[in-house]
């Protein structure tokens, strides 16, 4: 082969080679990629005013809302706040008749199932002197923000989705956290009786949901193996306070049937069933007469929960007021 | 210029013409064929595994949480991170073919004979680390199936006798494949084997300068006379480098890396397959029971590392043997239906 011959094949491979990178620039452009920067929402034409004046005037609540799922999509303002003319707590704001209260029945627009499943649940209860008054369709202050769980929206729904889910934000992940369920479980005594339980323990020396290697609450309450969980959280809670007496619920058979299954992802059959028992023998003894009532009779028997120790159950008993705040060490068991 | 030229000089006594003298020597004539320059397109396809490699140690992380996460991350978020990985991936397919190919060269055209069966040993050795780094470099991507490919071949080696037990914990780093596991594949792929390659390549070069290029006569045909190495040899290494980066970019563009699911040491996949290049292996041991598998594995390593010296045993007793040409073509046949059947299964 000449060396005319031979220069020719190199300017045309080398030809070759640029037609090849221009390919993969192309291919690579078109590679789509998760930006990393923060993401401007999706601002629709009907919420575009409240944007304009929220950015400035509540700066935060309008970044959380930008970094969510709602403002990704496009789910804005009056999405969520939009009130119709007969909606009792709808008020005009500028030239929008919005409400403030945003209720289960809102969310349950679009987020029907949840709604559905967190109505029949205990959270999803109204508890009488929980109503919210309105002043010309604006909530009073004196009753709103009440405790969100049984409170009885004007709408008739009761409870609120923001209690679990934050407000503008939404985040999933900070709903499955026990720190959530703590914000109210932590006086009854279940949350304790969790975190001081190998479920808790294990849970907590993880750094995060996904390399948990304990279950929290939401895993054995909600989550399903296969198929959507479940808002009804009370569906495989068997027992319950009623009027300061434990009680079986209707239909606990099959509350703890659904329960049982949940625990036999991990556990044995006897095991649960010895467990259930436990429990069962521990509350048909009923609620001891102590003064001032415990809000957790459970809490003090070994016999149910015997991963609390006595000096946990001392610190318990002390944190729901039923032991005088003195030094551990004089009235410690 | 002059007063930097003679300051240089000074310095660095090499004269410019000693360069071009040394880069200027005839080259063989039968180089010019083209299945003679496979080692040299290994070579350059070696050089370009060290360039894309170091590129990916900037994203790579090897620990078990994070090898796939930061391979994913490659593949899908780094810019031009699917093709540099792409690349890579391709340029060891092609390089485990190069090599093999080479060795196949040298072996039918006889070139291993006296005086370069050190060279032949040092060849063989350069085609085993291939495999290795193939097989390491598979292995750190931890996806499902390389970690169970390495758990296989772990328990392969725990096997052997005598020092399999000991060998198969060294490499594993304790009893099972983790993070001291991942972190030694790391080193060896991307340190201590390159670097073990790249002196016995030094040394598998520096033995084809001291006894020169095999002559190769071909039959029939007048023995073609030595070409200068510049410019004539260098623009054929050109081409050929030319031709395989966009050979390989183009099968990176065609046939982008994917990212497998991620290791999961509690889940066993359906179907366990090594790379290609094992097949053969893999449908040996197969066929046979562990131990065969592993003796015929051994035999056939060694017979291939001695042949010179086997060859040299049939060729003192009759001169004219064509027997290794027999013996290579069987091998060569045994190879590729292996290598078939179990891409066929």
């Amino acid at each position: 082969m000449t060396l005319e011959a031979k220069r020719a094949i190199v300017g045309a491979l080398g030809f070759l080679f640029v037609g090849s990178l221009v390919a993969v620039t192309i291919v690579d452009a078109s590679k789509h990629r998760e930006t990393t920067g923060p993401r401007p929402p999706v601002i629709p034409a009907d919420s575009k005013g409240c944007v304009d004046c929220h950015s400035r005037v509540t700066p935060l609540q309008f970044a959380q809302w930008s970094a969510s799922k709602h403002g990704e999509q496009g789910i804005a303002c009056l999405s969520c706040h939009g009130a119709k003319p007969e909606d009792p707590d709808g008020f005009m704001h500028h030239e929008a008749r919005i409400s403030a209260l945003v209720t289960p029945k809102d969310c349950g627009g679009c987020h029907a199932a949840e709604a559905k499943g967190f109505a029949q649940s205990a959270h999803g209860q109204p508890k009488p002197g929980l109503e919210i008054h309105l002043v010309a369709g604006r909530p009073d202050p004196k009753t709103w923000p009440l405790p969100l769980v049984g409170r009885r929206n004007p709408d008739g729904s009761a409870g609120s989705c923001t209690t679990c889910h934050g407000r503008h934000r939404f985040e999933l992940a900070d709903a499955r956290q026990p720190t959530v369920c703590m914000t109210c479980h932590l006086s009854d005594g279940s949350a304790e009786a969790w975190q001081r339980s190998p479920h808790g323990g294990f849970f907590l020396t993880s750094s995060s949901l996904e390399t948990a290697k304990g279950p929290s609450c939401t895993v054995c309450h909600m989550a399903s193996r296969t198929g959507a969980p479940t808002h009804d959280v009370s569906a495989r809670v068997s027992w319950a306070m009623r009027d300061g007496k434990l009680a079986q619920r209707a239909d606990a058979d099959a509350r703890r049937d659904a329960m049982t299954s949940t625990c036999l992802l991990c556990h044995g059959g006897p095991l649960v069933e010895a467990a259930f028992d436990r429990i069962d023998d521990t509350f048909n003894a009923g609620v001891p007469s102590v003064t001032p009532p415990p809000t957790a009779p459970y809490l003090k028997s070994p016999a149910a929960w015997p991963h609390l120790s006595p000096g946990d159950r001392y610190e318990l008993a002390k944190m729901q007021g039923r032991l005088p705040n003195e030094p551990r060490s004089s009235a410690q068991p | 210029m002059g007063r930097v030229g003679s300051w240089l000089k000074e310095r660095v006594p090499v004269s410019p013409e000693a360069i071009k003298a040394a880069g200027n020597e005839p080259v063989a004539g039968h180089l010019k064929l083209w299945w003679f320059a496979l080692g040299g397109t290994a070579a350059m396809l070696f050089f370009g595994q060290i360039i894309t490699g170091l590129l990916l140690c900037v994203y790579y992380q090897p620990t078990p949480e994070r090898a796939w996460e930061s391979v994913r991350y490659i593949t899908g978020q780094v810019p031009y991170g699917w093709w540099i990985r792409s690349l890579h991936k391709w340029g060891a397919n092609l390089m485990i073919v190069a090599v093999s190919l080479h060795l196949m060269r040298v072996f039918f055209s006889g070139a291993y004979r006296r005086p370069r069966e050190v060279n032949w040993f040092i060849g063989v050795t350069l085609f085993l680390l291939t495999l290795v780094l193939g097989f390491t470099g598979y292995s750190i991507v931890y996806e499902q199936l390389s970690y169970w490919g390495a758990t296989v071949a772990a328990n392969i080696t725990e096997s052997v006798p005598v020092i399999g037990k000991g060998l198969a914990r060294t490499l594993r780093g304790g009893e099972q494949i983790g993070a001291p596991t991942l972190s030694r594949f790391f080193i060896l792929h991307a340190a201590v084997l390159p670097m073990l390659l790249l002196t016995l390549f030094a040394g598998h070069i520096a033995l084809v300068r001291l006894h020169g290029v095999s002559e190769f006569p071909l039959k029939g045909q007048p023995h073609p006379a030595p070409y200068p190495f510049f410019p004539d040899h260098l623009l054929k290494e050109l081409a050929t480098g030319l031709a395989l980066i966009t050979v390989v970019t183009c099968l990176s563009v065609l046939f982008p890396v994917s990212v497998g699911p991620p290791a999961d040491p509690i889940n066993t996949p359906e179907h366990i397959k090594p790379e290609w290049y094992f097949y053969f292996t893999f449908r040996w041991l197969k066929l046979s029971s562990l131990g065969m598998g592993i003796l015929g594995v051994t035999v056939a390593v060694g017979l291939l590392f001695a042949w010179p010296l086997i060859d040299a045993a049939i060729r003192r007793r009759r001169p004219n043997s064509e027997l290794s040409i027999a013996f290579g073509a069987a091998a060569v046949i045994v190879f590729v239906v292996f290598t078939v059947w179990e891409a066929l299964s």
